[in-house]
């Protein structure tokens, strides 16, 4: 639905004119008048309000009782009180009724200091109990979750964690157990509450019923200082606030930002922090010396670094998503300009030519994060958004409940979305191009299956505001079919419509946008002499034409498909730099140089939301031990092979990157500040290479090509990233428990036909090359069709290259 | 007329009036004698003077000297829960506490936290006494001792083992009425 | 009048030497006693204990600070004048002991077969001859607190020229009286003058002015204006330190036992004792130093009682109460006498 307007209206709290929206709750007009009215319950993130804590009564007139100002939408003309000797009698006797089974342990409680309970008390409540009678007891605390303890005798039942898992994340997994006095908050058969966005209810939960284990007494308010941030761990791009108590992330906190995340976070945001403060953690810079890595000195590293100096023109530089603006751009320059090869790619889902991605990128074309939740339709195309960026599936949950927004979702593997989905059309893996072009077809009212036919006329005839949210895994092929759905559904013309894409590295917009592709500079300009992608950068290496590499912040035998090839490449590679903290498979088996890379707390810099958003990093700890900057590191490298930056300070990366880029033009980082700027809404937008208005590639589309049937027994690979899969969960001692494993998902009728049970282990076997996993029966899954986890520690898929997989008993 | 002139800012002088011969003889040589006799009566008084090292000043029953930590007479766990009140209440910043969890093959405290690191700094603290007014289970309390001084600063922060244990020396207490 | 005193015999030159060496050894051995014994005692005044911690109740004190001062690293200011800077303490302390000469601590003796005199030497000008080393000492100050090149001492010794000329008429006239009295100039021969009666009671106002006027010249309290630590830092010697500063030090005390010296043997008796009481000649020096002592103590208790006086208050008792006084006792004395 399109945003509603609101009229303003005037009512009168304590004497007080107030103006106010029209259908907002007395509570909300009474704090923007402020006047502050005590409430546990009210949280308007979490819907609509439900009246449990009955903290915020207050005296209207012409009412004759107290009502409850969280769930009383204001009128015209309203007289308030909420400081008459009726009100605060009930604000005591209410404090008092929630003490009666609070126990006093603050001093131990993990929310004393910061505590609603504490504050209220103090402010609204009486001091002293009448009720001498023994409070009620629970074993405490108990784990409701490997990482949230419950403390069942502290909560005073105000929903909210319940209403989050019910209605936000949607996971129906918390609920009110027992009935009365006895009432309590649990799951629903005692399981632990495991779920992408546990981590919420703790930052939720107004007493201290609910808490961090990881931060379980850790620090106190007043030992910490906030430090707000972004978090790189996937492209959502949360700002997220952490808490920093003697140089060291304590937590993670949402830092409730209203276009980008709805002020919640994934449990991979709020607790992979402990990565950073790990001994894992690659913290002093490695050298090989004799087949193992061994620390030296930065002089030495980057002695060693210097020695690519050597293979001028065969270097290729891969990116990883994690990569501030400033860093690619630097990292480009270095290799543009410093080593004579443009072999530098970002891009995890194979090359796009440069005027297709132009088109794609245009300004006009892109949909903001929020016209998710006002579009009429969205369509969720090739992407899971619960894996590729979780905050996005909050906002097509929030849109569908909430706003009734049509959701139609066309993927391979089956959605978590499919529920909340109006039309869910599923096609092959590797048929994306193809599905697509018969899209395309059906828009255009020619010939096309059935269901195809139907997610068209779904999205010409709910509405023109239509946000299609696709991955970057989609693949290139397919992508002028979609530039051309998009011209057909005219988005380019709509404020509130358009394309939103998931790359695959946080930062992957961003990093397109400094030129750290081989086929266009900084701010998409075309290049001379386009250089290799990733995939060619491997087969050049392999085959000795690329004979040094410089891998940013990635590992390509573990984050880019064809395993194999990488691991060949690396091998015959004779220098391979690497900038990394957590020393992953290809790194430890090839790198020749690492250097300690940092973390997105320590990081200094900017990266681009995938809606365009710039967004500030700022340092928010030290640099543990001898990390050094990135883009410090990388002017340290060029000057090793002969090259001057000229930089000395992140904010003159930034400066240059600014005078590279048109459309950034005028930006400063003041401007970009803590809240971000969208730059295809500036007026600047207008100096996008080809317009603000995606022009059609000369190229013409390359028609889709039908996946190639199975033969006997096989069975179609589809790949996924699962949410987990982040070597920074698998440093974090705190989601151990969720570190992604293989798992292969297939359909109950092919594991009828193959005689597999769910959760057996089977082997995956192709080409002769094998891979462990355990069984998962999804009844959505179509059969034919596998699914297996990539980008994971172990037994990832990458190292299956071809489309089809036999699958077997060990 | 003199080159410097005072002008207002004269101030009046008043003076006592001049003794006369005999009163001034008096003060010469009388008042002399008698001040001779006040420092001649401190010889017979003998001295005052606490032998420091060796003897110690007694100190007030509310002094505030040396933090001490205390157990549980009966279970002989620590008091301290590493609730962070102290540290939220001393002005100078002075004491760190970092907790952690009891569990039930490891207990220290008595309550589900305790203080894992309780660290007081001793050259910052300005013996205030807060930190004991704030502390919920009464297991940080101001003790007697005063002697506190060591060679570097490092020492002088004192951690939890060393508050926890009874001081070397005990500083006499005043007596009632001393 | 003739330079030396009528003593009817003759001492050879080794014990004239002897005698300087002994006087010399004596007095530099009971200076850093008297130093320890001054500190000890005021503390004892102040109700505490004094310095009690090095050696035995604390008698290594003095040992223990001639090391340190004996171990400065000698300095000068910029602004000094060299050789004078180094001369005026050894001026100081020459003229001191130079004076201590003159006190006898016994009759003549007979020692080795020989007649001795228990005293460095015995002049028919006494008294003058205590008068103008006296006179001498002040150069010390004087040129000690100008060689310094500093404002402290450069008033810290114009203070003291103004004092120790004020004072030393006082104190001149005071002695006078004694003079007149004894009919002698020989100290040896004014003690023996007073076997009858000590001339502390016929002369009690000239003792009295006598003492003022020495508290005043050996710059002691409540007199020490010439070092008043609280304005000038130290006065005079401000600027010195170590070996020099302690020659000042030592300066200092040496005068205030001269200073008892001439009180015993001009008032006290010197070596006599009262009741007829005639003790062999060895015990003479005993005596001697035993009144002293009691001097000296004196001078201490004062020094724990009485605050420093102000400037011109210093000024107007010395010129208009002591030497009215002094001159009033000599005249009373002249008359008495003569008649």
């Amino acid at each position: 639905m399109p945003r509603p307007e609101h009229k303003t209206i005037q009512l009168t709290i304590d004497g007080r004119e107030v103006t106010a929206r029209e259908g907002m709750m007395l509570l909300d007009a009474a704090k923007h008048g402020d006047i502050e009215i005590p409430y546990f319950c009210y949280q308007p993130k979490l819907g609509n309000p439900v009246g449990a804590c009955r903290m915020c009564l207050v005296e209207i007139e012409g009412i004759p009782k107290l009502q409850t100002s969280c769930s009383t939408p204001v009128k015209d003309g309203m007289v308030v009180h909420t400081e008459t000797d009726r009100v605060r009698h009930a604000q005591n006797a209410i404090v008092e009724f929630l003490l009666v089974n609070h126990p006093l342990d603050c001093p131990v409680c993990d929310k004393g200091g910061e505590c609603p309970l504490q504050d209220i008390t103090f402010g609204w409540g009486l001091g002293r109990s009448r009720f001498i009678e023994p409070k009620r007891h629970f074993v405490k605390p108990l784990a409701l979750s490997p990482l949230i303890a419950i403390d069942r005798e502290r909560c005073i039942l105000c929903y909210r964690c319940v209403r989050f898992s019910q209605e936000i994340s949607e996971d129906y997994q918390l609920v009110f157990a027992e009935r009365g006095a006895d009432t309590l908050v649990a799951t629903h058969d005692g399981h632990p509450y495991v779920a992408p966005f546990s981590g919420n209810i703790v930052e939720l939960c107004p007493v201290g019923a609910l808490t961090s284990r990881p931060y379980r007494f850790r620090a106190r308010p007043w030992d910490n200082e906030g430090a707000g941030g972004i978090c790189t761990l996937c492209p959502s791009q949360c700002n997220v606030e952490l808490t920093v108590r003697d140089e060291k992330v304590m937590r993670v906190l949402a830092r409730d930002h209203p276009e980008v995340d709805d002020g919640w976070l994934c449990d991979k945001g709020r607790f992979a922090y402990q990565s950073i403060h790990v001994d894992e953690r690659i913290t002093a810079p490695l050298a090989r010396d004799g087949g193992s890595l061994r620390e030296v000195s930065w002089e030495r590293a980057l002695e060693l670094a210097g020695g690519l100096a050597r293979h001028k023109g065969h270097v290729g530089a891969l990116v990883g998503g994690q990569a501030t603006n400033e860093e690619g751009f630097l990292l480009q320059r270095l290799l543009r300009e410093g080593l004579g090869s443009n072999d530098i790619d970002s891009r995890g889902g194979g090359p796009v030519d440069v005027e297709l991605a132009r088109a794609l990128a245009a300004p006009s074309l892109q949909a903001s994060v929020p016209d998710i939740e006002f579009a009429h339709t969205v369509l969720v195309l090739g992407c899971e958004p619960l894996d590729d960026a979780p905050i996005i599936d909050l906002w097509i949950r929030k849109g569908v409940r909430r706003r009734g927004v049509q959701l139609a979702v066309a993927s391979s593997r089956p959605s978590a979305l499919d529920v909340n989905a109006t039309f869910t059309v599923r096609y092959p893996p590797g048929a994306e191009a193809g599905f697509l072009a018969e899209l395309d077809a059906a828009l255009a009212g020619g010939d096309a299956p059935q269901d195809r036919r139907e997610l068209a006329s779904l999205l010409r005839e709910v509405g023109e505001d239509v946000v299609i949210l696709w991955g970057e895994r989609l693949g290139a092929q397919a992508l002028p079919a979609l530039l051309s759905i998009a011209g057909r559904l005219g988005l380019a013309d709509r404020p509130g419509a358009g394309l939103l894409e998931i790359p695959c590295g946080a930062n992957g917009r961003g990093l397109r946008e400094a030129g750290a592709v081989p086929d266009a500079g900084p701010g998409y300009r075309a290049v001379d002499a386009p250089g290799r992608g990733a995939a060619e950068i491997a087969g050049a290496a392999a085959d000795g034409d690329v004979h040094a590499l410089y891998l940013f912040q990635t590992d390509p035998v573990r984050e880019l498909p064809d395993r194999g090839l990488w691991e060949q490449a690396l091998h015959r590679a004779s220098l391979v730099v690497a900038h990394a903290s957590v020393l992953t498979e290809g790194l430890r088996e090839h790198a020749n140089v690492i250097f300690p890379a940092e973390s997105y707390a320590e990081k200094e810099g900017t990266i681009v939301h995938p809606d365009g958003r710039l967004q500030r990093l700022r340092q928010a700890i030290a640099h543990p031990e001898q990390v050094r900057a990135g883009w410090s590191v990388l002017v340290d490298v060029a000057r090793a092979v002969g090259q001057e930056m000229d930089v000395l300070t992140s904010s003159m990366a930034f400066a240059q990157l600014l005078a590279a880029v048109p459309f950034y033009e005028g930006l400063t980082l003041e401007a970009i500040g803590g809240r971000g700027l969208r730059w295809p809404a500036r007026e600047q937008a207008r100096a996008f290479p080809g317009g603000a208005r995606p022009q059609a590639p000369g190229s013409e589309a390359s028609d889709g090509r039908d996946a190639p049937a199975a033969s006997d027994g096989q069975l179609r690979l589809g790949t996924y990233r699962p949410i987990w899969a982040a070597p920074e969960v698998e440093i974090s001692p705190a989601l151990h428990f969720a570190v992604a494993e293989q798992q292969l998902e297939l359909s109950p009728r092919d594991a009828a036909r193959l005689g597999l049970g769910h959760g057996e282990t089977v082997v995956v076997a192709q080409n002769g090359k094998q891979l462990r996993a355990k069984a998962a029966v999804r009844t959505g899954v179509p059969p034919g069709t596998a699914f297996l986890a990539e980008g994971i520690a172990a037994q990832s898929a990458n190292a299956l290259t071809e489309p089809f997989v036999e699958v077997r008993k060990p | 007329m003199s080159p410097y002139d005072p002008g207002e800012d004269v101030i009046e002088v008043i003076r006592a009036p001049a003794p006369g011969p005999i009163r001034g003889a008096y003060r010469v040589f009388g008042e002399t004698l008698r001040g001779l006799k006040t420092t001649f009566a401190r010889i017979v008084e003998g001295p005052t003077t606490i032998q420091y090292p060796e003897e110690k000043t007694p100190v007030y029953p509310r002094f505030r000297g040396r933090h001490k930590l205390h157990r549980f007479e009966d279970t002989g766990l620590e008091k301290c829960v590493g609730c962070s009140l102290c540290a939220a209440a001393c002005p100078a910043d002075c004491i760190r506490v970092v907790a952690a969890e009891n569990t039930p093959e490891h207990r220290i405290s008595a309550g589900e936290r305790y203080a894992a690191v309780y660290e007081i700094n001793i050259s910052r603290c300005i013996f205030c006494g807060y930190c004991e007014v704030a502390c919920p289970f009464d297991a940080i309390t101001m003790g007697h001792d005063y002697e506190m001084s060591d060679y570097t600063r490092s020492d002088l922060i004192f951690t939890k083992e060393m508050l926890l244990a009874e001081p070397i020396e005990r500083t006499p207490l005043r007596a009632e009425g001393e | 009048m003739i330079a030396f005193a009528n003593v009817s015999y003759f001492e050879p030159w080794w014990i004239q030497i002897i005698k300087g060496l002994v006087i010399f050894g004596v007095a530099f051995a009971i200076l850093p006693l008297l130093t320890i014994y001054e500190r000890k005692l005021l503390g004892r005044f102040q109700g505490r204990y004094g310095p009690n911690r090095v050696g035995p109740f604390g008698l290594m004190q003095p040992l223990a600070e001639i090391i340190k001062f004996a171990t400065k690293e000698p300095s000068r200011p910029t602004t000094s004048v060299g050789y004078l800077y180094r001369i005026a303490p050894m001026i100081a302390i020459l003229t001191a002991v130079a004076a201590l000469a003159l006190v006898p601590f016994g009759d003549v003796q007979h020692i080795f077969g020989r007649r001795v005199g228990l005293y460095g030497i015995d002049v028919s000008i006494g008294p003058l001859y205590v008068f103008a080393f006296a006179g001498i000492s002040f150069y010390g100050v004087m040129l000690g607190g100008w060689a310094s090149g500093s404002k402290y001492s450069f008033l810290g010794a114009m203070r003291g020229a103004a004092q120790l000329i004020s004072y030393e008429v006082s104190q001149g006239l005071a002695l006078v009286g004694v003079i007149i009295t004894a009919g002698t100039l020989s100290l040896t021969g004014i003690v023996h003058a007073q076997g009858g009666m000590w001339y502390f009671i016929p002369q009690l106002a000239g003792f009295l002015v006598f003492m003022v006027a020495s508290f005043a010249e050996t710059n002691r309290a409540p007199f020490d204006l010439i070092e008043a630590d609280a304005e000038l830092v130290a006065g005079y010697f401000t600027e010195y330190g170590g070996t020099s500063f302690v020659a000042y030090l030592f300066a200092e005390y040496m005068n205030m036992m001269v200073v008892s010296g001439i009180a015993v043997t001009m008032f006290f008796g010197g070596w006599l004792l009262p009741f007829g009481i005639h003790p062999p000649g060895w015990v003479d020096p005993l005596v001697v130093i035993a009144k002293m002592m009691a001097f000296v103590t004196f001078f201490i208790w004062v020094r724990a009682t009485l605050p420093r006086l102000r400037y011109d208050q210093l000024m107007a008792f010395g010129w208009k109460v002591l030497l009215p006084l002094a001159t009033l006792n000599l005249l009373v004395t002249a008359i008495v006498v003569v008649s």
